[in-house]
């Protein structure tokens, strides 16, 4: 009876590791590629939820709401009507990175520059204090009254 | 014209730009070949007719679709005219026929990945541009290059917006203005178009070109997982460019990965292409090109076609791009300076925040393990592969790519002008999407090499047989 040399010992061996690598790399890949398509559905049909209840395309108007107070934000966003269409830049407060680098930033001229159909542009002040909650909802009132009319 | 059709006609003159720079790089358009040149064909010609954009936007030549498109077909056909004689360059090692378990297989999964291409697509078009750097940074600069034309309006030059860093490159912001000429008016949430369609024509590609060297099947599997990654489709919506700039350079160092194993002039030049824009995407993308050059020549030590014209031909294409914009923004200014990298030749600095590597290693790890973990066991299995095969040429090239950009990334980090933990909580995760989708993408291509190089190299077969066919008791 012949007995593997020990070189066919290390090629059977290698051939064996290559043949699990393989193996290995298809499973994972199709894994892959299912659990994306699952995660994919999902996290789709979140934004999808979200977007067709508030955010339609086509609305002629745009809301900039400017500012740090994620409360604030939140309870503004309450006041905006379904319908409507708004961008809300908020809740930086707790990003230190932010808080750096919005000492920084003229916010009236990166409104202006970016929001051209922009109705109210509610910000910073000119010190750069954070507006609050009673500012925000003033002007949003205000907004919301002009436009009703 | 409704936006739909306005976007549908700038997308079929793009991919028409495309096929023609695919067919000057050499790949046949037609036989087995079509495949592989119409799914290359989108990205490669969003890539060519947005740095057409930048160029003629920098010459303050416009940035509109009349002027860009036909500057762009132009230069494609001028491409062709040049290399009219000579032969075609066709690269991969699979047959073109296949069975038709196999052929069914491939097309059930490209229909999967046309459902979910569809669906990404339509939560793309209407997501409202509310991120941050997406908004303020990306979503700018793609406004006052539709408004303005030319990257020397005040967004680039004037000192209020210098936060908003006007240094940064504008391929995906002039192929943004591009659409929005196309359909007359500024939308924020069709902006999301472009990194859409560099999603899902990014995946398309990657089956394209695996689908020459692994079973088809199988890269169609790749190319589904690559679509539906969430980290990719998060970025995307978000407007940020990193999913765009992760798929240019995976497509690239795949490309690199083929003409190493099969050399021909068409990988090479397509990879050029890719890598040679990715510095036009983001800063970073000239990292991931240099790291790649780096590896290149690691990679071909002593075989002599390092010092060929092909090669260097493909390195000053690959580099121009890049140093050419930041030659640009430098003359230009005013340029925001995050990044002090005078700073890693002093000594006393260095000693006094060498802490940092540690931290952005630790950081840049957790993001991989949470985003692309996946790609990590991948690696380890493509390890294990180069000690069982022996180390080729695309391991070595892979294994110094990776070791190259990250090192890279890191020196970034520690040339950070930002304070570092704010930095690295807001970008480490997303530094990382180029390595962790060029392991998804390149280890099919280096298993199934692997495979094909132990049955070529080892010697049992022709052993098996001596034994069988020696008379017993003789061995």
């Amino acid at each position: 009876m012949n007995e593997p040399s020990s070189t066919d010992r290390l090629v059977r061996a290698r051939r064996l590791i290559v043949l699990v690598a393989l193996i290995l790399v298809c499973g994972l890949c199709v894994a892959a590629a299912l659990g994306a398509v699952v995660r994919s559905a999902n996290s789709v049909s979140q934004r999808e939820r979200l977007l067709d209840g508030s955010l339609p395309r086509g609305t002629d108007s745009v809301l900039l709401l400017l500012g740090e107070h994620a409360e604030a934000v939140e309870r503004f966003g309450a006041l905006i009507e379904p319908d409507e269409r708004f961008v809300v830049v908020g809740d930086r407060a707790r990003n230190p990175l932010y808080r750096q680098l919005t000492r920084y930033y003229f916010f009236p001229a990166l409104a202006a520059a970016t929001t051209r159909d922009a109705d109210v542009v509610i910000g910073f002040e000119q010190d750069r204090t954070p507006v609050g909650f009673e500012q925000i909802a003033s002007v949003g009132a205000a907004w919301l009254a002009r436009r009703a009319r | 014209m409704s936006d739909l059709l306005a976007l549908l006609l700038l997308l079929l003159a793009v991919t028409v730009v495309g096929l023609l720079v695919i067919r000057a790089c050499g790949l046949p358009l037609g036989r087995g070949w079509t495949p592989t040149a119409l799914s290359l064909a989108v990205p490669v010609g969003l890539l060519i007719t947005g740095g057409v954009a930048t160029l003629t936007a920098a010459l303050r030549l416009g940035a509109g679709v009349v002027l860009v498109v036909p500057v762009s077909a132009a230069i494609a056909l001028g491409l062709v005219l040049r290399r009219r004689r000579c032969a075609p360059a066709p690269f991969g090692c699979r047959p073109m026929t296949q069975s038709g378990l196999a052929r069914a297989l491939e097309l059930g999964t490209l229909a999967a990945f046309a459902l979910v291409a569809l669906r990404t697509m339509r939560v793309l078009v209407v997501t409202p541009l509310a991120d941050w750097d997406g908004w303020a940074i990306w979503g700018l600069h793609a406004r006052a290059l539709d408004e303005k034309g030319d990257l020397w309006a005040p967004v680039f030059r004037d000192p209020v917006y210098l936060e908003h860093h006007s240094e940064y490159p504008v391929l995906t912001p002039a192929l943004q203005a591009l659409a929005t000429d196309a359909i007359g008016q500024f939308d924020t949430e069709l902006l999301h178009v472009v990194p859409g369609v560099f999603l899902i024509a990014g995946s398309l590609a990657i089956w394209g070109v695996l689908r020459t060297t692994i079973p088809p099947w199988f890269a169609a599997v790749v190319a589904l997982a690559v679509l539906g990654s969430e980290p990719l489709l998060a970025n995307a919506t978000a407007n940020y460019a990193d999913a765009t700039l992760a798929l240019v350079v995976a497509l690239g160092v795949l490309l690199l990965c083929v003409w190493l194993e099969w050399p021909s002039s068409s990988a090479l030049a397509l990879g050029s292409v890719f890598l040679g824009s990715a510095g036009l995407i983001k800063a970073e993308g000239l990292v991931f090109t240099v790291a790649s050059l780096v590896a290149l020549v690691v990679a071909l030590h002593g075989t002599g076609r390092v010092a060929s014209r092909q090669f260097l031909s493909a390195c000053s294409w690959m580099c121009a791009p890049a140093l050419a914009w930041n030659v640009f923004t430098a003359v230009r200014g005013p340029r925001t300076e995050s990044y002090d990298f005078g700073a890693l030749v002093d000594p006393g600095y260095l000693a006094e925040e060498a802490f940092r590597v540690g931290r952005a290693i630790d950081r840049m790890i957790v993001g991989l393990t949470l985003d692309w973990g996946f790609s990590v066991v991948l690696l380890v299995v493509v390890g294990a592969l180069a000690v069982a095969v022996g180390a080729y040429r695309a391991t070595v090239f892979l294994a110094v790519w990776l070791l190259g950009s990250w090192t890279g990334l890191v020196l970034a980090y520690l040339a950070s002008n930002l304070e570092i933990d704010a930095h690295l909580a807001t970008s480490a995760r997303r530094v990382v999407f180029g390595a962790g989708l060029t392991i998804l993408v390149v280890a099919p291509l280096l298993a199934a090499q692997a495979w094909a190089r132990i049955h070529a190299l080892d010697p049992v077969p022709a052993a098996t047989a001596r034994r069988r066919a020696a008379p017993p008791g003789t061995a």
